[in-house]
């Protein structure tokens, strides 16, 4: 079930219904929240809730098991490996499988041995990155003594929670578990943020994400060679625009639904394209799975401890193996390599200038800004390119073929230049539209809201592509 | 973590959001009831179609009076947005009003479909205009293609459903590479035959392709097909005779439309399918394009089955490489192309459109004639040949 449906909309008005009114029973309120999402992730196919069934299973007696084991350290740590292994067993054998053994065949072969490993082309179900890695945070975090056990219908329903479910924010259980086992209030729903986030999403998924792919991204990428180079750059500049606003937009209805629901999810994008430096890009694309990979992958690598090289080494594998997460293709390896060699170089560089003393100027913050957007987007080229021949037929084409072409058509500049100056744009000023909101009827408040759904619906194409993300 | 601000909104109560929710839904439907309407009648054929109809036909009715479906109009007039999917007319015809620039009719082939309008089992349609391609109830003559130049390439138009996106665009790259073609590609995801209701494709080819006087047109249906289709105001299933006759009569009205011109037209078949009941189903659509093409010295048939599944016949995701290895060739939702399944299918075509294009056509030995695909052809890395459905009357 996509959230941009009608389908969604009937599915969330009686999960809005059905939650308030069960809020007061605690159990059944869980039990009803649980049966929603399952039925929310069913949808696609059914065959995949025994997978979440399973994977809450065996999360939940892994960490009671390490919080039984008390002082036994062995114990709690061969539990801890155990539940890691399974957990990334089972995301290695639907994600990687086939790309580690035609990798491995590959290579065999290139140096002259024929193998012929079992191949399988084995479905991706969906979402399982995103509730592998918080099941996975669970653990960790009852192992390391950040989170108490949770029961195990609570932690069901943190694990299965309809609207972070396919395709995050990934919440950690300290965060949710607490929202799922406290009141809350019926006369305080947060929801002019929760409008705001929902429409927001939708107009940037619908309207934004579909007309930029479907004007210029998907045909750049798809044949490079056929055209000019600035079609080339403005499909690159649009993919950038793309998966910003599919992405984000995704995250932004998770986190309204979730609101309406009575539930605060963390923030996942704060105006990525105004990053001044890779960190900073970091800080503010998918928040939460940045956090995620510091807590529980470069902390674990040694983070800071051990020298400045090592810190570096660190970071580039934390980067590298996020790049995986996105999907088994070495394009995705490719572009958390870049991330993570610019995040080196642009520390080293800091280091440089400080030791010579150079004073920034007033330009210096543009010039960070232009330099960081663009490795930004050229990284992107290599997440996007279905290979790397086709990443380098991108690259060619920016260099060779000038002119201009057919795609770039005004509304296409007038896309890229507003979604990037929109996130220029201070978010006080969006938040005193939310306050106005707020203070207005429930007959304006509706209208207001039917004028957004008549815009994005007209606007929007017929039918809504799967949303990028669920991919990975 | 951080957490969005409510910046000092106030809060709402559950029965206020759920009013509110409600009013915008009720109006929200109302404004946007043309599109209401037609995702109601783009479900299956079936009682719940019925039933969506039915719940939106008063939302539509008070759209109407009130005036109140002109915002979404106007909006979308001003966007200049595309209306022309989810908007089809129902019928399966060729529009008459489009201008034609084909030559005389040469009289039916054998076999000919029936024409535009007439419904199964009616036989021949009567004649008429020839708007947008070839008049109704007659096959247009045989193919007339000219020798390409680096200078005046052959135009090649490559389009069809959410399968035509992979192929066309690996096979416009193979094309154009040549310099022999220019080729461009264009796909219309959940369209097909069955449904004129939701993308109205005889209109569209007469509207916006066979304008661009294309000289070679390569199309792929199908995946969405094999799902209920009217005939008369009954509902029937693919395994159903009067829909394999509503069907094939589709096909080759599409067929006689594109053939027009002395185009050539290939139609490429869908490949083996993950899921066996969906896979078989396929089967019959693929032996109606099959028929269809036989008939016509216009059409090729490019039978993807045996090009994308060569070890056994069955559905296969990977092919050999070329290079000692296996590639994945088809995408995880077992239906979809790989790019490099779409790379082996587009070289297979590649070879069918050279083998009619003069001077692009291998001279093979004991001088089969153009319009055959050069026996035991073989795609990449693969050994499988490319069975095609070459001319097989005059005209």
């Amino acid at each position: 079930m996509l959230f941009p449906t009608f389908e969604f909309a009937v599915f969330f008005a009686l999960a809005f219904l059905g939650s308030w009114l069960l809020r007061p029973y605690p159990v059944r309120w869980r039990l009803f929240l649980l049966a929603a999402s399952y039925t929310f992730y069913g949808w696609w196919d059914w065959r995949f809730t025994f997978l979440l069934a399973g994977s809450t299973l065996v999360n939940w007696t892994a960490a009671r098991g390490i919080h039984r084991a008390g002082d036994h350290e062995g114990r709690r740590t061969r539990i801890l490996f155990s539940a890691v292994v399974a957990n990334l067993g089972a995301l290695g054998f639907f994600k990687y499988y086939g790309f580690f053994v035609t990798s491995v065949a590959g290579g065999f072969s290139r140096v002259g041995l024929s193998v012929n490993p079992p191949l399988l082309q084995v479905i991706l179900p969906i979402g399982i990155s995103f509730y592998t890695f918080q099941a996975l945070s669970y653990v960790i975090d009852t192992y390391r003594g950040d989170t108490e056990p949770a029961p195990f219908l609570d932690f069901a329903v943190y694990l299965s929670f309809f609207p972070h479910l396919v395709a995050g924010p990934i919440v950690r259980a300290r965060e949710l578990l607490p929202q799922l086992q406290g009141k809350a209030d019926p006369r305080r729903i947060d929801a002019a943020l929760a409008f705001r986030l929902i429409f927001a999403g939708l107009f940037k998924k619908v309207v934004v994400s579909s007309f930029i792919s479907s004007a210029v991204v998907d045909q750049v990428f798809r044949n490079p060679g056929q055209y000019k180079n600035l079609e080339v750059l403005a499909g690159v500049y649009g993919y950038a625009i793309q998966i910003y606003a599919d992405f984000s937009g995704y995250t932004d209805i998770a986190i309204g639904a979730a609101l309406l629901l009575g539930l605060r999810f963390p923030q996942n994008f704060d105006a990525p394209y105004t990053a001044r430096s890779i960190q900073d890009f970091w800080r503010r694309w998918h928040m939460t799975l940045s956090f995620w990979l510091r807590d529980y992958l470069y902390i674990p690598l040694g983070g800071n401890r051990g020298g400045e090289r090592r810190m570096e080494r660190n970071v580039f594998l934390t980067m590298l193996l996020g790049g995986l997460w996105h999907g088994a293709a070495w394009t995705f390896v490719a572009w958390g390599a870049i991330h993570g060699g610019a995040m080196v170089v642009e520390r080293r560089f800091d280091q440089w200038q400080a030791r010579r003393g150079v004073v920034a100027t007033r330009w210096t913050p543009v010039r960070r800004w232009l330099v960081t957007f663009h490795i930004v987007c050229f990284a992107w080229i290599f997440f996007r390119a279905e290979s790397f021949g086709l990443a380098w037929q991108v690259l060619g084409r920016l260099a060779t073929g000038w002119g201009v072409g057919t795609l770039v058509k005004p509304m296409v500049v007038f896309t890229i230049v507003a979604m990037i100056a929109a996130q220029f744009v201070p978010s006080t000023l969006v938040e005193r539209g939310q306050v106005l909101f707020s203070r207005t009827g429930p007959v304006v408040q509706g209208v207001t809201l039917a004028l957004g759904f008549l815009v994005i619906d007209a606007l929007g194409p017929t039918g809504v592509a799967p949303f990028i993300y669920f991919q990975f | 973590m951080r957490y969005h601000r409510d910046a000092g909104a106030r809060p709402m109560r559950a029965g206020h959001v759920a009013l509110v929710g409600l009013v915008s839904f009720a109006l929200g439907a109302v404004l946007n009831a043309d599109s209401l309407s037609g995702l109601a009648n783009r479900q299956p054929f079936g009682w719940k179609r019925d039933v969506a109809r039915a719940l939106v036909a008063p939302i539509r009715w008070t759209s109407r009076t009130t005036g109140l479906d002109r915002p979404r109009r106007w909006i979308q007039e001003v966007a200049g947005k595309d209306t022309s999917v989810g908007n089809g007319s129902g019928e399966f015809v060729v529009p008459t009003s489009a201008p034609s620039r084909r030559g005389s009719g040469s009289g039916s082939a054998p076999g000919s479909t029936p024409g535009p309008g007439a419904r199964p089992g009616s036989g021949s349609g009567g004649g008429g205009g020839g708007g947008g391609g070839a008049s109704p109830g007659t096959v247009p003559a045989g193919l007339r293609l000219r020798r390409p130049t680096s200078s005046q390439p052959l135009r090649v138009w490559i389009g069809g459903d959410s399968m035509a996106q992979e192929l066309g665009a690996s096979l416009v790259t193979k094309l154009n590479d040549t310099k022999a073609y220019a080729a461009r590609s264009e796909y219309h995801v959940s369209t097909g035959l069955t449904r004129p209701d939701y993308f109205d494709w005889p209109g569209y080819l007469a509207e916006k392709i066979l304008p661009t006087r294309p000289e070679v047109v390569v199309v792929i249906f199908g995946a969405n097909d094999a799902q209920r289709m009217e005939v008369d105001g009954k509902s029937y299933d693919v395994d159903d005779g009067a829909w394999q006759t509503e069907y094939r009569r589709r096909v080759g009205l599409i067929m006689d439309q594109l053939g027009s011109d002395g185009r050539l037209v290939v139609w490429v078949g869908t490949p083996r399918m993950r899921s066996s009941s969906f896979d078989r189903r396929q089967g019959v659509l693929d032996g109606i394009y099959a028929d269809e093409a036989k008939k016509r010295p216009f059409v090729r048939f490019v039978d993807s089955r045996p090009v994308l599944s060569p070890a056994g016949g069955g559905y296969t995701a990977y092919l050999p490489d070329g290079k000692g290895g296996q590639a994945l060739a088809r995408q995880g939702d077992g239906v979809h192309l790989s790019l490099f399944g779409a790379d082996v299918l587009a070289t297979a075509v590649q070879k069918v459109i050279d083998a009619d294009v003069p001077g692009r056509a291998p001279s093979p030995p004991g001088g089969a004639p153009p319009g055959t695909a050069p026996p035991g052809s073989t795609q990449p890395g693969g050994t499988a040949p490319v069975t095609t459905r070459p001319a097989a009357g005059g005209g």
